[in-house]
């Protein structure tokens, strides 16, 4: 009779389980703070170079250009409740982005520069699903540079819309994780 | 059911060892990052473009700046530790860019270039 009831137990044990999940993303190297704090006004671009190396991310600039530093950490913690492959979750996670963007004249002299570190929540979320989830896509996606002269290949909102591409180093700068509907990319959006 | 009991233990502690496990996930994206080598000569005002793209093949973006033009080199690396037990899971993954960037003037010479740091740096 007990060996039935522990195989009862067994399997029970098996397919219905509570489980933690806690996934941690880094993207990048921390800024360092106190090398940000060596820039000035009229610093050359090629001190700010020496101090933080290559940006993140280039873009010229009607009256000059601009260097965006960006590091960001992403922690999502979960727990699930199994029921064979079938999983009930609920997650909950945060973002730490640390920005650092840099503009300079036609000289290449700073004109100004700043620095945000912000923490923004992940949405809480609670799901029945097969577990394929993560966290969001904007957050680990490729750097830009990887698809660097493949903007006419893109659907064709956003190849229409390749005038005001991001991306392409020529139109600006966007934060990791900026919502693809805003800006520059409202006609490329879904 | 001392030997009952004795069954269910193994087959709890073989399932658990059945069922966890533990990856390690690596990628690689970008360009061959070449400026690395300890051959590469680069000099401030005297290396050309030319000379730059035949030491280190095509660089990953080219910038349009005002007066200069910009090589963006990326190495892009993904590692990734994934733990899986049946109670507990972790995935950490981390992201590094090896970046390289070179500044021209208007007579396509070398203004300036910066390589990333190193983590010991």
């Amino acid at each position: 009779m007990y060996h039935n009831i522990f195989l009862i137990l067994l399997v029970f044990i098996l397919i219905l389980i509570a489980s933690c999940t806690r996934i941690h993303i880094s993207n990048d190297k921390e800024i360092d703070v106190a090398r940000t704090r060596t820039i000035q006004h009229n610093t050359p671009y090629a001190d700010v170079l020496v101090a933080l190396g290559p940006p993140a991310k280039v873009t010229a600039l009607p009256s000059g250009f601009a260097f965006l530093y960006e590091s960001t950490q992403v922690l999502q913690r979960g727990i699930a409740l199994s029921v064979y492959f079938i999983r009930a979750s609920v997650t909950k996670g945060d973002r730490v982005l640390d920005a650092y963007v840099v503009v300079f004249d036609e000289r290449g002299l700073v004109v100004g520069h700043e620095q945000i570190t912000k923490s923004v929540p992940l949405s809480l979320t609670f799901a029945v699903t097969i577990p394929t989830g993560g966290p969001p896509r904007e957050l680990i996606a490729s750097a830009p540079q990887h698809h660097w002269g493949m903007s006419m290949l893109n659907p064709l909102p956003q190849t229409l819309n390749a005038a005001n591409d991001i991306d392409a180093g020529m139109h600006g700068l966007e934060q990791r994780g900026t919502p693809i509907a805003i800006g520059q990319r409202t006609l490329a959006g879904p | 059911m001392i030997q009952s009991l004795r069954y269910i233990t193994w087959s709890i502690l073989f399932v658990m060892l059945a069922a966890t496990g533990c990856a390690q996930i690596s990628k690689k994206a970008g360009v061959e990052n070449r400026w690395r080598d300890q051959n590469i000569v680069l000099q401030e005002g005297v290396t050309t473009q030319q000379q730059v793209l035949a030491q280190l093949g095509p660089p990953s973006q080219i910038i349009a700046l005002p007066a200069k033009i910009v090589f963006y080199y990326l190495f892009e690396e993904t590692k990734g530790r994934l733990l899986f037990l049946i109670l507990y899971n972790q995935a950490n993954t981390d992201i590094t860019y090896d970046r390289a960037i070179f500044f021209f003037n208007k007579d396509n010479v070398l203004e300036t270039y910066s390589f990333s740091k190193k983590e010991n740096n």
